[in-house]
């Protein structure tokens, strides 16, 4: 028998069998409480809610013997544990079996060691003893809603009676499955089955046609636009976007530039093979060579499992990354890596077991961040304990809601792995199969600490169930995440910022919503048209590298041309590298992590080369035309890594509201506080030496929480992936 | 036209159709539920309580009720809540974390009938354990004692004492696991 919570049981029922504690009959008390609950509701008490009941804690005293009494194994728990020193029975006898099995009088005795519980307010308890008197009358005027199935009640008295019973009435099923039902009957019931509870999270669980389901396979499939056709189209919006912000386009790469670039960021490569080509078969070439396939998986591989209980550079890692080369190199759908990764069989040494192995565990929660942040695009880090603080630039389709989180969480129920991988001892265990009778949920706390359940569904709120041919939750997942529109827009903005150097549009809009709506809109047909190609990377690959954010040349910036720009220069810059006019000041490198970067910002500050007050004084200050950059910036001055000279120090409205709100949680701790930011970014990111960094910087900007956390902020952008 | 009589016939009617079907609901899942809240940690009153409100956040939300084990699973997860809730306003551990595990426990000990099967093998079991250690465990869980007290009455060292009734629980959940199995 698992040792997992088996102490705590055997404990109960020694607790039962020899102390006496039997289970009370009940069903007078709550009928009687139920009654009253309705009969108050009916007096204009809030509807159909009764108050909590502050219990009283007698555990309290008798926590003080138990800890003379229990022994110390580590199976004793706080309270449970506690035989009622009452009454006991003679002999070593089973206990009756069941409440109906006992007796009038062994029930008066059970009850009266029983305190009765106290109320909030004895006019709960009046109400009570009144219902009792009036059921008769009161029962006509039950509010609207309690049943199922009712029709509005009307509260005349020439209304039909209410007839409805508390149980669902229009089920043709019995309303309560009988014992004499075979065991078969019942597993056949059970399975798949859906309770239909509205404190569940989706309104309407017995809709089976999903709000987004994955697109319908066409009768006639609507044909793609030609690569041309999409990069002009690309090229288009790209105009528009920077013509409406104003941002004037840096000049494109010369051809010597930008085959270096192609071959560096497509192929991994330090010099270029050739120049001679026109650039468009340029990207095509190097696209289709062996060094872009092995490029793109190893870098693609390292970002979905950092941090996870993989050896990157051992053997399974290896083996992941020769089924992602070989998917890229085949030209198969992309999409279908979430399938061999997650939804395949989890029998040893197989993709599936790899990758769940790597990442499941300590309830799933790193699991699921990674599947919402590489297969979904949804940064997940933050709604695991509540759903997003601001509705300013949001997105009406997005699914990082706490609610999704954790009906994701309850798809991945039943999985576990435990042990070290590194030293070959890690163990993955999936009980998936066992748990379909009883059913797949995660219960989760909301901010007012009140708890919710919530049923595994798909990210579009749809019951797997009813919608797949899966056999469990997993594999369900999985198979929806590849044909959905989600994986799509994940993969592009994946690889958008892989060649870009930032992603389409940022997971968390929140802190960077500059040109928001035609970047979402570019999302949108780069993914249909990766869709309607067949999901081919190449292809999507292709069109990102011929576009016109893939050939604008870099910032160039000396130090003494950084020394004398003004402010609205230094901004300009910082606009046009947002918005892709610019490429990209710093190129992420699996070498860049979050520590490292942050350390930038801390030698910066240590330095002392731009004083605390200029980081949050200059947007207030008015606009001149050449606003120089302010004070203390000697000969000696040393200037930043490029990116830090750009984007750190000056920060956009968004960013410093998101920074303030994190703050204003008063009941967050400063680590806390570092979390939210650091979150922002790719997923396992952060760690102790990121913790002790901030502390240091915090320390530099005496003190200053809020430049502290923004400085923090640009690191998490830098290191590429918010 | 419906005259009062009848009306009121009809009213006693549906109002015995109706504590019927609670009083059903009840008779089959409370025993179940009260020992699953006592195997959460709740104490014997807390337990009443808890049971109590589960049954009436349940007949605040109706729902659709497709076999017995479907609702006595929706029922232990409401306890389980309800009990983490109380746990966290007074400010202990939660066992949220565990709540997947702690199911699956639950199921290899009871299966589907509230625990009475496991509770008729742990009473098997437990007449198979030595006389010292029925003994050391009846002082503990009947009268409460102290292990200092036990291990007087037994003659023997507080630890020797806590070895004994260790050894025996684990001899009582090795027996009830293989009796559960065989049955």
């Amino acid at each position: 028998m698992n040792e997992d919570h088996s102490d705590e049981i055997l404990e109960a029922f020694l607790e039962e069998m020899l102390g006496g504690n039997h289970p009370p009959d009940l069903t007078q008390r709550i009928k009687t409480a139920w009654m009253a609950e309705n009969l108050r509701a009916n007096a204009g008490d809030e509807e159909g809610v009764a108050e909590v009941i502050e219990l009283p804690d007698p555990a309290t005293t008798r926590n003080k013997v138990l800890a003379e009494v229990v022994d110390t194994s580590p199976l004793s728990h706080e309270a449970g544990s506690i035989a009622s020193g009452s009454a006991s029975i003679s002999g070593e006898q089973l206990s009756p079996k069941g409440a109906t099995a006992i007796g009038a009088s062994d029930q008066d005795a059970i009850e009266g060691r029983r305190k009765p519980p106290k109320r909030s307010s004895n006019t709960k308890f009046l109400a009570a003893v009144a219902a009792s008197l009036l059921v008769l009358a009161a029962w006509t005027v039950l509010p609207d809603g309690i049943f199922e199935g009712t029709t509005a009640a009307k509260k005349d008295d020439a209304a039909p009676i209410n007839t409805q019973s508390p149980f669902d009435s229009s089920d043709t099923s019995p309303k309560l499955a009988l014992d004499d039902d075979d065991g078969t009957d019942r597993l056949d019931k059970v399975s798949g089955e859906v309770i239909d509870i509205d404190d569940l999270p989706f309104p309407n669980p017995d809709t089976d046609v999903a709000v987004h389901s994955p697109e319908p396979p066409k009768a006639n499939e609507e044909a793609g636009l030609n690569g041309s056709e999409i990069v002009s189209s690309l090229n288009e919006q790209l105009d528009a976007l920077w013509s409406d912000l104003g941002v004037e386009p840096a000049e494109p790469l010369g051809n010597a530039a930008f085959a270096q670039k192609v071959a560096s960021i497509l192929q991994g490569q330090n010099t270029a093979a050739t120049t001679d080509l026109p650039r468009n078969e340029l990207v095509a070439q190097a696209v289709e060579s062996s060094e872009f396939s092995r490029q793109f998986s190893d870098r693609t591989l390292s970002a979905w499992l950092r941090r996870s209980d993989i050896d990157l550079q051992g053997k399974e890692a290896q083996q992941l990354r020769q089924l992602l080369r070989e998917r890229v190199e085949s030209s198969k759908p992309w999409n279908d890596v979430v399938v061999d990764l997650l939804g395949g069989d989890l029998s040893d040494g197989t993709p599936s077991a790899i990758f769940v192995s790597a990442l499941s565990g300590g309830g799933n929660r790193r699991l699921a961040e990674r599947v919402g942040a590489h297969f979904l695009n949804a940064n997940f880090a933050c709604v695991r304990c509540h759903d997003a603080m601001s509705a300013e630039s949001a997105d009406p389709d997005s699914i990082a809601t706490q609610e999704t989180y954790w009906s994701t969480v309850a798809m991945l129920s039943g999985i576990n792995a435990t042990g070290s991988n590194r030293s070959g001892q890690r163990e993955l265990l999936d009980r998936q199969q066992s748990l379909l009778q009883r059913g797949f949920f995660a219960e989760y706390e909301l901010l007012d600490h009140r708890m919710k359940s919530a049923q595994a569904r798909l990210p579009d709120g749809s019951d797997w169930s009813k919608v797949s041919d899966s056999e469990v939750p997993r594999v369900a997942l999985a198979n929806w995440i590849a044909s959905s529109k989600r994986m799509d827009e994940s993969t592009v903005n994946h690889l958008w910022s892989e060649l870009v150097g930032r992603p389409l549009v940022p997971q968390v809009v929140d802190v960077e919503s500059i040109g928001i709506e035609p970047r979402r809109k570019m999302l949108s047909m780069l993914a249909e048209q990766y869709r309607l190609h067949g999901r081919d990377i190449k292809d999507l690959a292709k069109w990102i590298a011929s576009s016109d954010a893939f050939a604008r040349k870099p910032v160039s910036l000396s130090r003494d041309q950084w020394l004398l720009a003004s402010e609205e220069d230094l901004e300009r810059l910082q606009l046009a590298e947002l918005v892709f006019a610019l490429g990209p000041s710093q190129r992420n490198s699996d070498s860049i992590s979050l520590a490292n970067t942050l350390a930038v910002a801390l030698k910066q500050k240590q330095s002392g080369s731009l004083s605390d007050n200029t980081t949050l004084g200059q947007r207030n200050q008015p606009q001149n035309p050449k606003r120089p950059r302010p004070s203390r910036i000697t000969e000696q001055t040393t200037m930043p890594r490029l990116d830090y000279a750009i984007h750190g120090e000056r920060f956009t409205p968004a960013q410093k509201r998101y920074v303030r709100r994190v703050l204003s949680a008063d009941e967050l701790s400063w680590a806390d506080h570092v979390g939210h930011i650091v979150r922002l970014g790719s997923p396992g990111a952060g760690g102790g030496r990121v913790q002790q960094l901030t502390d240091e910087l915090l320390k530099k900007h005496s003190g200053n929480e809020e430049a502290t956390l923004l400085d923090l902020l640009w690191a998490v952008e830098a290191t590429g992936t918010l | 036209m419906v005259d009062a009589q009848t009306s009121e016939e009809a009213l006693k009617v549906n109002e015995s159709d109706v504590n019927l079907e609670l009083e059903e609901l009840v008779r089959r899942h409370q025993v179940m539920v009260w020992r699953y809240l006592r195997a959460l940690g709740a104490d014997t009153a807390l337990a009443d309580d808890l049971t109590q409100d589960t049954f009436l956040e349940i007949l605040r939300r109706p729902l659709k009720q497709f076999s017995d084990a479907a609702t006595a699973s929706y029922l232990r997860r409401v306890a389980h809540n309800l009990f983490i809730t109380k746990r966290r306003r007074e400010g202990r551990m939660t066992v949220t974390e565990h709540a997947d595990k702690f199911e699956a426990s639950w199921m290899r000990w009871s299966g589907f009938d509230a625990g009475d099967t496991a509770l008729d093998a742990l009473n098997e079991c437990f007449a198979r354990l030595t006389e010292r250690a029925q003994l050391a465990l009846k002082l503990r869980y009947r009268e409460n004692s102290t292990r200092e007290e036990i291990a007087g009455q037994l003659s023997i060292s507080e630890h020797g004492a806590k070895n004994l009734m260790q050894r025996a629980k684990n001899q009582l959940k090795d027996c009830v696991a293989k009796k559960l199995q065989d049955k």
